[in-house]
């Protein structure tokens, strides 16, 4: 398994030639940062249900019971061996009861002579199509145990647990009798659901969130949080979500619900900027007299009442009085309090603001980015077919925009991050670790997106500015590689631990 | 088109009838039960008759049938709408299970309420605070309306 820490030296030719001299960059690769990545292992679906197949195998020669038996105590006990031998060694048939193995003729008898030949579910006399039944010796034909199980299908992986029809009976329907039950989509997706009851009752196995993948990757000591799918995405192993580093789970989350609420809140401010009663534009009361005069149109109101200046007189207390905002001040104690309130929010907004606005510049940034993919390919081709460059030469133009892309990802999250640091000498150290990691992204962003068209050129013979470029390009990408694992490593470790 | 069971279950429903309940098929739709109830003795419902609705879904019996009351009632388990708490109308429903047995569970709830997993957390409360009280107002709302 690739993680992006070793593999670019690993794929790109010339990568570390000495033609691009950069000592101090050379021999620092951060240990720390690739022993945390390397902690995990991707399995395609097939090679996770090996894993589950050797579990069942290893319970079966444990308790001595059959492929059956071991599926459901397994599933029981969540696929915790250890719990289920602990349990099953120190109380056998109440573990075997439990876990749904044994029938309970008292509470729950077999059919009586009149019905036995006939199904307890549809009535029909059960054909001699042979079904192997329960150890309970409830029986039902074909057609009700097919319309049991498309039934139980539909409330997800728990399905597996499924009781025996009977009411009141504890036996665990066996794997081997869904299996003979069900055919096509209806078995495939049992099949599907009993590795998932596997993989999600087990902490440190989870399925790639994104849509249509089907890799699932160990977290084998859970240690790392965040995880690379071999399809790609990032994600957070943790959460789910997609990558949030440097942030944690819950600071990342906190950000989101926050974005979300302040969209809300801007609505707020809005809805306490009002319009020129005359001409409509918004006006944003900024000082304490109620007497307000449109820029715009130079209509004088009254901000409280909103009614004509020229109206206000005796009738509404006098001029600089108006009667509402004296109902307000009396009925809600103290209106500067509110006015305080009001500019408390509108600081912390700006504060906000400042954050939000650099952190979606990353996401759009990054989002652009990617769509470079394409055109790099397309490039790459250009490169090699008509000016014959090695396709081993030209692997540094994808991996200096992957680069970009896992940098931008990071970047946005370290206003995130920002946002909720407290203000102390730590605060600096960041801040300059992340304008060092902005700056040589920003730069290495704007490599990639350079004109292309002068190394196409068919009079150009010359391959020196080609060459010239690479190299300009290589270093900076090992800057700002260098500026990516600082700051990971700096922060993950507690250059600044005073999050909110 | 009837099913072998559903026409089984009705039949016997009519040959072999639960006491203190009526339970007869629509005449126009076979999955539809117009239901009866009398109030179980010793309970503050004794003397009152019950009316309710029984429907099988068209996946019964993997499904549980709907039951709604259409009598009033001051019961902890049954809404001011008609709707029943009861555990095999919802996660313990068995296919094996019959309209039967769900009659009979109703009845029983009649006699036997759960305070523990109330739908009406009022009723409940009242149940709770003030037995005397609660069963007072319910023999008021059996005399007032399941007094035909
Ligand atoms: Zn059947
Ligand atoms: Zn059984
Ligand atoms: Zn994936
Ligand atoms: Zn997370």
């Amino acid at each position: 398994m690739e993680s992006h820490g070793d593999s670019v030296e690993e794929e790109c030719e010339g990568w570390d030639d000495e033609e691009y001299e950069d000592p101090a960059l050379e021999n620092t690769p951060s240990e720390n940062t690739l022993a945390k990545i390397k902690d995990y292992r991707i399995y395609t679906s097939e090679e996770i249900m090996e894993k589950q197949g050797k579990i069942i195998q290893n319970v079966r020669e444990i308790l001595g019971v059959d492929e059956d038996d071991a599926i459901t105590a397994l599933k029981h006990f969540s696929w915790s061996v250890e719990q289920l031998e602990e349990k099953w060694f120190s109380d056998e048939d109440k573990t075997k009861y439990q876990c749904g193995l044994v029938p309970d003729d008292s509470k729950c008898p077999p059919p009586n002579k009149k019905y036995a030949d006939l199904c307890q579910i549809c009535f029909l006399p059960l054909k001699k199509d042979k079904i192997n039944s329960l150890k309970c010796g409830h029986i039902f034909c074909r057609q009700c145990w097919t319309d049991f199980f498309d039934t139980k299908l539909l409330e997800g992986y728990h399905c597996v647990m499924s009781k025996c029809p009977q009411y009141g009976c504890p036996l665990t329907v066996t794997h081997s009798i869904w299996k003979q039950i069900l055919t096509g989509k209806h078995l495939q997706r049992y099949l599907k659901f009993h590795c998932k009851s596997y993989t999600d009752e087990t902490k440190n196995i989870n399925w790639c969130p994104k849509p249509g993948c089907n890799f699932c990757v160990e977290n084998v000591s859970y240690v790392v949080s965040e995880v690379e799918c071999n399809c790609g995405h990032f994600f957070c192993f943790k959460c789910g979500e997609d990558s949030h580093r440097p942030c944690s789970c819950e600071l990342a989350k906190k950000w989101m619900m926050k974005n979300k609420s302040e969209s809300e809140n801007i609505t707020w401010m809005i809805a306490n900027t009002k319009n020129c009663p005359k001409c409509q534009r918004p006006i944003e009361k900024n000082q304490g007299c109620n007497h307000m005069t449109c820029n715009m149109c130079k209509h004088e109101f009254c901000w409280m009442c909103m009614g004509s200046w020229t109206e206000h007189g005796n009738a509404t207390g006098g001029y600089y009085k108006c009667n509402k905002y004296e109902e307000m001040k009396s009925s809600k104690n103290d209106l500067t309090k509110l006015e305080e309130e009001r500019d408390r929010a509108k600081h912390e907004l700006k504060k906000y603001m400042f954050f939000f606005e650099r952190y979606s510049n990353h996401v759009k940034a990054g989002d652009h980015a990617n769509e470079m993919k394409p055109k790099i390919e397309i490039l790459i081709e250009k490169l090699n077919t008509e000016k014959s460059y090695p396709i081993a030469e030209l692997h540094f133009l994808k991996e200096g925009l992957d680069e970009v892309i896992r940098c931008r990802k990071v970047l946005k999250w370290t206003y995130a991050y920002g946002f909720y640091l407290n203000d102390d000498k730590e605060k600096a150290l960041f801040e300059n670790a992340q304008e060092m990691l902005e700056k040589n992204a920003d730069r290495l962003h704007e490599y990639l997106e350079q004109d292309f068209e002068p190394f196409l050129c068919e009079e150009e013979l010359d391959k020196k500015p080609f060459y010239q470029y690479k190299s300009n390009l290589v270093n900076c990408y090992k800057v700002t590689k260098q500026f990516y694992t600082n700051l990971l490593d700096g922060l993950e470790r507690g250059l600044t631990n005073n999050i909110i | 088109m009837i099913t072998p069971r559903i026409k089984k279950e009705t039949e016997r429903l009519s040959t072999d009838p639960i006491v203190g309940i009526y339970a007869t098929p629509d005449e126009t739709n076979f999955r539809h039960f117009h239901v009866q109830i009398s109030g179980p003795a010793d309970t503050p419902y004794n003397g009152g008759l019950f009316k309710a609705e029984l429907f099988l879904p068209d996946e019964y019996p993997m499904v549980p049938p709907k039951v709604l009351f259409r009598t009033k009632i001051f019961h902890p388990n049954i809404d001011k709408l008609g709707r029943i708490c009861l555990d095999i109308l919802k996660k313990n429903w068995s296919p094996a299970l019959q309209i039967r047995a769900v009659l009979v569970s109703i009845q029983s709830l009649l006699s036997d309420a759960n305070l523990d997993d109330p739908l009406d957390e009022e009723v409940a409360e009242l149940f709770k605070t003030d037995p005397e009280a609660a069963e007072e107002k319910a023999r008021q709302w059996t005399l007032d309306y399941a007094n035909e």
